[in-house]
């Protein structure tokens, strides 16, 4: 071979060498995000107790858990069925902020599992020890960490074990939500969080409470410096919401917004927790475009996309007020269109009823 | 047991085998780079120091195993070209004195035996009343090199004063050349550029002892595909023994060159002069090999001496005149006994971390595995896969023997290293003629010291538990290899307690019939 020739073949080889590894280099990053997905599948399914592949609905509706006739007229009209029963519960001095054994008995007698979401809000407190109310929220997280609401906490988890039934405890969700006083609105800091969440958790299983499955809900992507840590949370759960039209007066921000796109980053952060995935509160205003095309989507999405998704709950409330300004319908009975493509949804058998999903996590868990 | 028949694979080389050859080297240096890329990776460096020491030994390896593919990309065979008559050749034999009586009757009665009309010439050291006598009887001349210095290279370059043949074949005195040699050699001076023809050494001692049979083994591949792809590349060197020189060619370069790797520099010289070279690929003459292991050392010590002296001090000046392949070549060849060094490095790298927590890299045990599985593969791979260019098929199988003797003789290349750099001068050594039968500890107390040190390394990490870390089980595994890798050495070294028995009643015959090797290089370059 001439000269030439030959550093033509040595280049050519050289470039094919590189062609080759770049090559093989992109399928190791498939095969590994591939054998990563199945291992976190199968994780999360045996830690959600949900098989992989299924997703288990759940539905808040104002009148749950006191009544469930609107459920059993909306379960009847829908065609499907939903194990997860969402309500909530904020802390303080009334009876009512009390642990409830009747009301979750009531949940557990229609065959449901309860998600209580438990709210620290301070301001009801009227017990003398603690701080004046003009200061009491100024950076409070720190003084639950300290032990200044150990009187109530521990009524209240003495009575969550005495009952002893399983049931789903989302505490302090939506850390960063600067409607709630948890938030770091009050100078609330991520330490300060992870320090009352092992607190409080730490009374509980002092009291040996095996019946508390800990969701940890943060309110936006990038919020992982909140997160306690893989041994004091069992579930990992998001809120995902469509203000459409009303989302630009609150921020600016994109208004019409299918679930991907609400959901695709923090799903993204979450699922590398390798821990089952909540999605706690969902819903759609009808303001900027379709709602029953939002709710299609969502449904095929999910599915499709959302493996680490093990529960969703429908957010049912016609008349919310927690946006602070107005007064918004997330209500899906009031639109046939809304219901007729969530029944279809729902006919996918991705998403699930487990009738006696109950019994299953009362099984001692690993 | 020498009959050797021509295999067609000689003569040409299938286009389906080389295709298979390009397609698996080509996967094995992807595998390679993929190793590499990962190893270097960032997070996984620690100790600046320790980490580019690791990456050196680590990867001075898969740089070997390069090496070796890329000489199986060229692999050439040699077709035969029929000898011309009347050629004039010289046949050389030199002896030393203490050398068995014994092993000059075989070798020069095979040489008077050699077919092609040749003039043969026994350069003898000791000017031995006996082998005068011999000489006489087999019609061979005798020439007296008492007072010739410079060893055997000295005594060759005396010898050409003494003779005129236009060819001169250098053999070694336990070599015993088949009757066809030079028949099948000289054919292929017909090219007037081409200076020497080398071909194949057999050894027939492999039976005699596991250092025998290993010393053997390290020589199949040489002989076989790495020649062959040297052949190739224009690249074939000569070895000490078996070489047929062109006379004008030794003179060109003012005679045979006086060295501790006398060969080696020989071939650098020649080619570096614009001569060619040939490889006849056929197992034309069989010697002994080294035999113990205190004589397999001595051996090894002068061939990484002569090597590194070569490279360090000629193989620069030399290589401007060379062509690239040969620049290559000999760059590879001098770099080879680097091994000693490199394998000290993981030997001692592993027992520092486990004790004082000197950390090279830190990576996981399960992706070190993972990144390097199918680089060790596809060297398993690429070796079983020519294993057909070995020159017999005896020679094929899992050569374990020759790797444990190859990676055990570590310290002795790391001494050679030693030697040249410190410019300590190495005596040609004659190497004993004489069976040695004892046990040698002494030899292998570097083995020993990396076996007591990690396996107490061990034993300290796994007990104090809080220093467990990432990279600890990948130490842990590194030195369990070093163990694994050195205790055949030790048993080796004291092969004679567990032969005791059935040695010691034949102690004395059997020193005096068994004849020991003198050094070659041969896979000293592959």
């Amino acid at each position: 071979m001439k000269r030439p020739v030959k550093i033509a073949f040595l280049v050519a080889y050289c470039v094919l060498l590189l062609v080759l590894f770049k090559g093989i280099k992109a399928f190791e990053g498939w095969a590994r995000q591939a054998y990563y997905s199945y291992v976190t599948r199968q994780m999360v399914a045996s830690a959600s107790k949900v098989p992989p592949d299924k997703c288990l609905l759940g539905i808040y509706k104002p009148e749950l858990p006191y009544s469930f006739d609107p459920l059993t007229w909306l379960e009847d009209s829908l065609g499907s069925r939903f194990t997860l029963v969402s309500f909530y519960q904020a802390w303080g001095s009334l009876p009512e902020h009390q642990f409830q054994p009747r009301l979750m008995d009531e949940v557990v007698a229609h065959g449901r599992v309860p998600v209580l979401t438990w709210e620290p809000w301070v301001t009801g407190f009227t017990d003398a020890r603690l701080k004046p109310l003009s200061q009491r929220e100024h950076r409070y997280l720190k003084d639950i960490a300290d032990g200044a609401y150990d009187f109530y906490i521990r009524d209240w988890a003495r009575a969550a074990v005495t009952w002893g039934k399983p049931f789903f405890l989302r505490f302090a969700h939506e850390m960063t939500n600067s409607q709630y006083p948890w938030s770091p609105v009050n100078d609330n800091r991520p330490e300060d969080y992870i320090r009352a969440w092992w607190h409080v958790r730490g009374l509980f299983d002092t009291l040996g409470a095996r019946n508390v499955i800990w969701v940890w809900c943060p309110y936006t992507a990038g919020s992982l410096a909140y997160y306690p840590g893989d041994k004091f949370v069992d579930w990992v759960a998001m809120d995902v919401f469509n203000y459409g039209d009303l989302q630009a007066e609150n921020s600016g921000d994109v208004r019409w917004a299918s679930f991907d796109r609400r959901a695709s980053s923090i799903y993204q952060e979450l699922s590398s927790l390798r821990k089952p995935i909540m999605v706690a509160e969902v819903g759609s205003t009808d303001m900027g475009g379709s709602r029953p095309v939002w709710y299609r989507e969502m449904l095929t999405q999910v599915a499709a996309n959302y493996p680490s998704i093990k529960a969703l709950v429908i957010f049912d409330d016609p008349a919310d007020r927690t946006s602070g300004r107005w007064l918004i319908d997330w209500s899906i009975e009031g639109s046939p269109e809304v219901m007729a493509e969530i029944s279809a949804g729902c006919r996918d058998n991705h998403f699930v009823h487990i009738p006696d999903y109950g019994t299953i996590l009362s099984k001692p868990r690993r | 047991m020498r009959t050797e028949s021509r295999s067609p694979i000689l003569d040409s080389v299938d286009i389906k085998h080389r295709i298979a050859l390009w397609v698996l080297v080509t996967i094995g240096i992807e595998a390679a780079l993929y190793y590499a890329d990962w190893w270097f990776e960032p997070q996984h460096r620690r100790n600046l120091v320790f980490f580019a020491l690791l990456s050196l030994a680590i990867f001075y390896g898969v740089y070997r195993s390069v090496v070796n593919w890329f000489y199986f990309l060229f692999i050439k065979g040699t077709p035969h070209i029929d000898a011309p008559a009347e050629l004039s050749v010289d046949v050389f034999v030199t002896a030393m004195p203490g050398e068995p009586y014994d092993m000059f009757e075989k070798t020069l009665t095979a040489i008077a035996a050699v077919r092609y009309p040749h003039q043969s010439y026994l350069l003898d050291g000791g000017n031995d009343p006996q082998l005068i006598a011999l000489c006489r009887r087999l019609g061979i001349h005798h020439l007296d090199c008492r007072n010739i210095k410079g060893a055997k290279a000295g005594k060759v370059n005396y010898a050409l004063t003494q003779s005129t043949g236009e060819f001169v074949m250098v053999i070694d005195p336990d070599h015993i050349p088949e009757p066809q040699f030079l028949d099948r050699v000289l054919g292929h001076f017909g090219d007037p550029r081409v200076g020497f023809v080398q071909v194949v050494q057999g050894y027939y001692n492999q039976s005699e002892s596991l250092v025998a049979r290993a010393g053997a083994e390290q020589t199949y591949g040489f002989y076989g595909p790495s020649m062959m792809g040297m052949n190739g590349l224009g690249t074939t060197v000569a070895i000490g023994a078996n070489c047929t020189f062109r006379r004008a060619a030794i003179e060109s370069i003012g005679g045979h060159a006086v060295d501790l790797a006398e060969d080696l520099l020989t071939s650098v010289r020649l080619h570096a002069k614009g001569w060619k070279s040939v490889y006849v690929p056929e197992r034309l003459s069989f010697g002994l090999n080294p035999a113990d292991l205190h004589s397999y050392f001595k051996q090894q010590l002068k061939w990484s001496t002569g090597m590194f002296v070569v490279f360090f001090r000629d193989y620069f000046r030399h290589a401007r005149t060379m062509t690239w392949n040969q620049r290559l070549h000999y760059f590879f060849a001098g770099t080879y006994y680097f091994d000693g060094l490199t394998t000290a490095i993981t030997c001692v790298l592993p027992i520092l971390f486990l004790y004082f927590g000197l950390w090279a890299v830190e990576m996981e045990l399960g992706e070190f595995l993972l990144h390097v599985t199918p680089y060790a593969l596809l060297t398993f791979v690429v070796g079983w896969f020519v294993q057909r260019w070995y020159r017999h098929p005896s020679e094929k199988g899992f050569l374990w023997r020759g790797m444990v003797l190859k990676k055990g003789t570590w310290p002795i290349f790391l001494l050679g290293l030693m030697y040249c750099v410190s410019r300590t001068k190495v005596p040609y050594l004659p190497t004993p003629k004489t069976a040695e039968k004892g046990v040698f500890t002494h030899l292998v107390i570097p083995h020993l010291a990396v076996i007591v040190f990690s396996a107490s390394a061990i034993a300290y990490s796994l007990l104090s538990s809080d220093r467990f870390e990432v990279g600890t089980q990948l130490m842990i595994f590194f030195a369990v290899c070093n163990i694994v890798l050195m205790t055949p050495m030790v048993f080796i070294a004291h092969g004679n307690w567990f032969r005791r028995a059935a040695v010691e009643p034949v102690t004395d015959v059997s020193a005096e019939e068994r004849p020991r090797a003198t050094g070659r290089r041969e896979e000293a370059l592959s």
